[in-house]
């Protein structure tokens, strides 16, 4: 035998003594998280090829506990899907429960019961039951949770797992085709019902019940609408260089800074200026009950340096120049039931703003909102142009910048005017130091952002119509840092003549910052 | 409403036959093929299941399932072998032997014969294996590595060489 020989034979050796185990389970879910980004690139205006919907149908039950004794069988014909998309069905939801969803699917628990993150295991103490959301590694459902007799009501809803099931079987579910059967065997089994690439177990006295109010999701709802139109008369907001529409009866309600957790209000718009955070930290907080988390059809719109950079493990794509981030499900800390969070940044925006969509009723007037948001026409980078609010029509806040010259000497200064409308109704408060404005010179070489100082002050713009005079310098902003010219002994270098415009900066976001103007600044 | 589904589709149909049958054939010794190439049969097992979905995406249109479910573990064990390569650079510019240690150490478990392949530059791993473990012909190994068949030999002469030494130096 030669050396060469012996080689191969050492390397067939090795290689034939290792036995991989069935590799099905994981091609199924590989399948799946790649149809997943795929869904949401295609929401996201991404146009790609749908794939045949028989083979990730069939995908889904070779992930869903195909035993070598049974071949489980899938729902649909093979065709392709249909072109309608399928709502969440709010009547499966009895009386006095509420629903939970995750991901693409959605099922009902009593109001009372807890709602928990994987791993809290508080089984609901005095509750009923509890549902824990998302699922934590390898961890099986209701750990902790007494079993026997007295078992507890506990449901948890995740993305699939690959464990076998027993008994597996495949029924269709209120239209939905899923795999059911069971997993933990006779002495401690658990109900488990696989559906589009998630899956609910559950066990305790009302666990055929939950399993029974399957339905989709509303997120599922708005990433699978390709296109959706929205009503003609819903108003339209714009708010830090974001358009979106939401229904006409809905409230607008200003927040003084941002709160972090999510905090969509039932027909309210909550525009949060993010300059800073609240009381409330960006940490874990113990859940409550799913009455209390019940999704509501509101929205929350976050914009400032206090919110994070990126969101982990989004799925991103841009559309109409705007950089749109989808967060999947509770994958962070901070995430909540029943809210569709978005991260949106415009070019050259290094705090993208965050948008957070209440994910309640059928979905289809989530899938509304998300289908309207666009960029405020002109804007650009983190200040937005003039912005309001309001119907196109009729907008409740506008504010408009007036200058007392077109021209000034360099190193001079002059006045500038904020004239604020409020249509509100009613005041507007906020804090900053001074002034909420500033006004600079500006140019393609010098965003002369301006130096905001520290102190806080209650502020409120009232009512109606109301000023801001302002003072205009014609100088640096700064001295000494980079790109600038260095500080000299009578203060503030005098900006080089030239074509400029006057900038109005916000620090806090409450009203729309007016348009620019130009100014020509001309020799001492 | 719960109610059973009539139109069901089994997963034996004939239309994911061909996917069945290539998954029941070639599986196993792909996992292997991966492994051997890594030096890894976890990471093998990740680069086969990962090979076969996108087999199964790619459909019946696939013109050779087994030369593209090849070439797609050839390129997978390619771009593992270059993230690692990066991840290594960076644990070394942060200056953490944390990852070198743990690496030796899983060296040093494996079996010689691994070992020496493991140590091959990655082509001349890839010409290796699919030539004398896949049992693929020279044009076969030369198509799935994407190069011609002159430098697929290259490759091999070169590996087998190094490998043989090794063999020799641990009589």
């Amino acid at each position: 035998m030669t050396s060469s020989d012996r080689v191969t034979e050492l390397i067939r050796e090795e290689a034939d003594h290792y036995q991989p185990g069935d590799g099905l389970d994981g091609i199924a879910r590989r399948l799946d998280v790649r149809r997943r980004r795929r869904r949401t690139r295609h929401r996201l205006g991404v146009g790609l090829a749908v794939v045949v919907a028989g083979v990730i149908t069939a995908v889904i039950v070779v992930g869903g506990g195909r035993t070598p004794s049974q071949d489980v069988s899938v729902g649909g014909n093979g065709s392709a899907p249909a072109p309608v998309v399928a709502l969440a069905d709010p009547s499966l939801t009895p009386k006095g429960w509420s629903p939970v969803e995750f991901d693409d699917i959605q099922v009902s628990v009593p109001s009372s019961w807890s709602i928990e993150y994987p791993g809290m295991a508080s089984c609901g103490e005095g509750s009923g039951g509890v549902a824990s959301i998302g699922k934590g590694q390898d961890l099986p459902v209701g750990a902790g949770c007494p079993t026997g007799a007295n078992v507890a009501n506990v449901v948890s809803i995740a993305a699939a797992m690959s464990q076998r099931l027993e008994r597996a079987r495949h029924i269709v579910v209120n239209g939905i085709p899923t795999v059911q059967g069971i997993t933990g065997g006779a002495g401690d089994p658990t109900m488990v019902e696989r559906a589009r690439g998630d899956e609910v177990e559950a066990r305790g006295p009302d666990a055929r019940q939950v399993l029974a109010t399957l339905t989709h999701s509303p997120l599922s709802v708005v990433i699978d609408s390709a296109t959706t139109s929205v009503p003609k008369d819903w108003r339209t907001i714009n708010y830090a260089g974001l358009r979106f529409a939401v229904p006409a009866s809905w409230k607008v309600a200003d927040q003084a800074e941002w709160q972090c957790l999510s905090t969509t209000q039932a027909d309210t718009v909550v525009l949060e200026p993010a300059d800073s955070t609240g009381g409330e930290s960006c940490t874990a907080t113990p859940l409550n009950t799913a009455g209390t988390w019940t999704a509501k059809p509101g929205l929350v719109v976050a914009s400032g340096p206090a919110l994070p950079p990126s969101l982990a493990d989004a799925t991103c794509r841009t559309r109409a120049q705007l950089r749109i981030c989808i967060d999947p499900p509770f994958s962070a800390v901070d995430d909540r039931p029943g809210v569709m969070t978005v991260q949106i940044a415009r070019p050259g925006q290094a705090h993208p703003d965050r948008i957070e969509i209440g994910l309640a009723g059928t979905g289809q007037q989530a899938a509304q909102i998300f289908e309207s948001i666009a960029a405020t026409p002109n804007a650009s980078g983190t200040a937005g142009p003039a912005a309001t609010t309001g119907s196109p029509g009729q907008p409740s806040v506008t504010t408009t910048l007036e200058l007392s010259s077109q021209t000034m000497r360099a190193g001079g200064t002059m006045h500038a005017t904020i004239i604020i409308e409020n249509r509100t109704g009613h005041a507007l408060h906020t804090e900053g130091c001074g002034s909420i404005f500033q006004v600079t010179l500006t140019n393609a070489g010098d965003p002369g952002r301006p130096v905001w100082p520290l102190c806080l002050q209650r502020i409120t713009i009232p009512a109606g119509h109301s000023t801001q005079t302002l003072d205009v310098h014609a100088s640096f902003y700064l001295c000494g840092a980079s790109g600038v010219p260095a500080c000299t002994t009578r203060g503030l270098s005098a900006l080089p003549p030239g074509n400029y415009e006057a900038t109005t900066y916000e620090s806090t976001h409450t009203v729309p910052v007016p348009a620019p103007k130009p100014v020509q600044v001309t020799q001492k | 409403m719960v109610s059973d589904e009539d139109s069901a589709v089994d997963v034996g149909q004939p239309a994911l036959g061909w996917w069945h049958d290539l998954y029941r054939r070639r599986y196993v010794p792909t996992v292997r093929i991966a492994g051997l190439v890594l030096g890894d049969f976890h990471a093998g097992e990740e680069i086969a299941q990962e090979a076969f979905a996108r087999l199964l995406e790619a459909g019946e249109g696939v013109h050779n399932p087994d030369r593209y479910l090849t070439g797609t573990v050839i390129n997978l064990c390619r771009s593992t072998v270059r993230r690692a390569a990066r991840g290594r650079t960076l644990l070394g510019r942060l200056g953490s032997g944390a990852a070198d240690n743990r690496f030796d150490e899983h060296v040093a478990n494996r079996s010689t014969v691994l070992e020496a392949l493991r140590r091959l530059p990655i082509r001349q791993r890839e010409a290796v294996v699919l030539r004398f473990y896949a049992g693929l012909s020279d044009t076969e190994t030369a198509k799935s590595m994407g190069v011609s068949i002159g430098t697929a030999k290259t490759h091999l002469r070169r590996g087998m060489a190094s490998l043989s030494e090794n063999a020799e130096t641990q009589r």
